[in-house]
This record gives structure tokens, sequence and C-alpha cells, in this order.
């Protein structure tokens, strides 16, 4: 009797060490809002873009351009966004949602910029010595964007001693490229007090 | 060479017939540009990180929390490299039998020499160098002009 009761209690002892020191790991629906640290996490990044896309496509840019050109679909590229903020924020994760809905919309033309069209150029290089005449694609025949996405993310911190206020601002903006007008600016604000 | 007359034709046909309203000195920014489009094209779809460090209370404590602990690392490191560097003088730490920690009970005591000879440290301390007795050089300049002048 006594060396079940022993047993028993050896083997609670065990599991609930080991239940108590072991690693666990959940799997979370993406939209989930969780708030750990109060830095900028992905619930920011996602309203960040939800909000983009609520307006840009809706705003008037869109119309005057196809009056301007006879109906045709504006074309954007994608520049770069400026983070002046006090954490490191990658803009790809909320700018890649706006790129996607204007795909999705269909009312936008996207172009490809930066890195990834060096490497369209160095594949169509490599064609015109290597792939069939009837295939390989010829330079020259790109199609060049009417406007420019271009951004800033800024930040404002105002903490005593455990306690902090954290403001993001995030501004994305239309320009043409041909008369350097904006076209659209949107923004985003997000407020977070934290308490350590 | 064709590639070049293409681009050369349609620079000077451009030339030729300007749009309406634009500036004919258009190709000083134009010249400008071609140089250094590729570098600045490079940023396309990128985050420029340009962030500051903001004033956070508890991540300042922290982090000189880190430093502290870092830096007595380094002084434990270098202490095991080089020796603590306390010998002096004065006799407390020296090689005396009169000294705080007598010669020879710590050795018997503890089997190992780390109160040797007296010394609280390693003898192969970086500041560890031979007894020299200065009173006797400094007051050597003012014996020579002494003797000098009764000679």
């Amino acid at each position: 009797m006594k060396k079940i009761i022993m047993a028993v209690a050896f083997g609670a002892i065990v599991s609930v060490i080991s239940l108590s020191c072991s690693h666990q790991v959940t799997r979370i629906d993406p939209s989930e809002q969780v708030d750990l640290s109060g830095r900028w996490n992905n619930t920011d990044s996602r309203m960040v873009a939800e909000e983009m896309i609520e307006t840009i496509l809706k705003d008037k840019w869109v119309g005057d351009h196809q009056e301007a050109h006879s109906g045709q679909r504006p074309v954007v590229i994608v520049g770069f966004v400026t983070n002046k903020s006090h954490e490191h924020i990658e803009a790809e994760t909320f700018v890649k949602d706006v790129e996607q809905s204007f795909i999705k919309s269909g009312k936008v033309r996207l172009v490809q910029g930066g890195k990834k069209r060096e490497e369209l150029r160095g594949e169509k290089a490599d064609q015109q010595t290597n792939a069939s005449t009837s295939s390989m694609k010829k330079f020259g025949l790109e199609q060049g964007a009417d406007y420019i996405l271009q951004g800033s993310i800024n930040s404002i911190v105002d903490s005593e001693k455990r306690k902090k206020v954290i403001y993001y601002q995030v501004n994305l903006e239309l320009t043409n490229i041909q008369s350097n007008e904006v076209v659209w600016i949107g923004d985003k604000k997000i407020a977070k007090y934290v308490k350590n | 060479m064709i590639t070049f007359a293409a681009v050369t034709d349609s620079a000077q046909a451009q030339q030729a017939t300007l749009a309406a309203g634009q500036n004919p000195r258009f190709e000083q920014s134009r010249d400008k540009y071609m140089g250094i489009a590729d570098s600045i094209n490079s940023w396309h779809s990128t985050t420029s990180q340009e962030t500051y460090k903001a004033i956070d209370y508890l991540a300042d404590k922290a982090e000189a929390r880190e430093q502290r602990r870092a830096f007595r690392r380094e002084l434990r490191l270098e202490r095991a490299r080089y020796g603590y560097g306390w010998n002096d003088d004065y006799g407390y730490y020296s090689n005396s039998n009169a000294g705080y920690y007598p010669v020879g009970s710590y050795n018997n005591n503890y089997g190992n020499s780390y109160y040797r000879n007296g010394y609280y440290g390693r003898s192969r301390s970086f500041y560890s160098r031979p007894y020299r007795n200065s009173y006797f050089w400094n007051s050597l300049p003012l014996a020579f002009a002494l003797g000098w002048y009764w000679r």
C-alpha cells in the first residue's frame, strides 16, 4: 500500500514538474489580437492594411485618372517607406496587403519595382541568348507606372516610470510620377497605453 | 551600337518636339538622374529604417543592468587572465610573515596555493613587480647635489 502511494505521488510530482516546465506552442488565428509587450505587432499591421485598403480604392484619384486617360486603369509602382519610429517595423507586412487589394479589385494595375524588377530584367537578358526566338521576351516593352506609392511611419512615446503611451502614425501617399502631384494620402493612427 | 543609336534618336526626337509646357532644360535633370537611377530604384518596396531611441525608464534600467553584468563578467575574465593586481608595498597583502594572512596556514588547511606566501592573488599578477626602494632613487639627485657642493 505504501509502495503504491509512493509511486502515485512520484508520478504526480513528475507530471506536475514536466507540465510546468514544458514548452508549449498553440496555433492561433492571425487575425486574433494578442498584445504582449506593447510594441508593434501583427494586429497593428493588419489594422493599417485594412484602413489603407478601405480608402485607397474608393478615393476619387482612380476616377480622375480614368477620365483623363480615356478610361484606362492607373498603373502603380511601390516605392519605399521610411520608418522614423523608435522600433524596427517592416512596412512590407501591410503594403503587400494593399498591393494585393489592387490586383483583386481590378481597378488598379501594379508593376514590379526594385530588386524584383532587376531579377526580371536579368531573366530577360538571359533569354536573349538562351531562349528560342519565338519565346524570348523583348526589352523596351515594360509598362511604365503612372503613380508611385510611398510612405512613412512615425511614433511618439510618452513614458513615466512603468507607464507609457505609444502613438504610431502610418502614412501612405500616391504621387503622380509625371507631374509630382500627390493624389492620395492615407493615414492610420494607433495609440497604446502600456503599464508594466 | 544599334541600342545607342536608338536611345540617341529618341532623345533627339524628344528634344526636337517638346511637350506642352515642358521645360527646355529637362536634359539637365534627365542626365543627372539617368546616372543614379539604378541605385535609387533599388529602394523600391523596401523600408528605410531610420529609427530613434525612445526614452523608456524600464528599458534603460534593464540596459544598465545588462551593462553592469557584462562589465563584471569582463572583469572576472581579466582577473582570471592577469590576476587581481592587489600587491602593494604596505604589507597588507605583501609577502610578509607578519601579514594578515600568515604563511603556511592556508596552504595546510586548504591544500592549494590560493593564499600562498601571504599573497591574496596570483603571483603572476600584471601589477606584480619586484620591490623597488623608491626613496633611495628619488633622493639620489639631492645627494649628488650635496656631495658636489661639499666636495
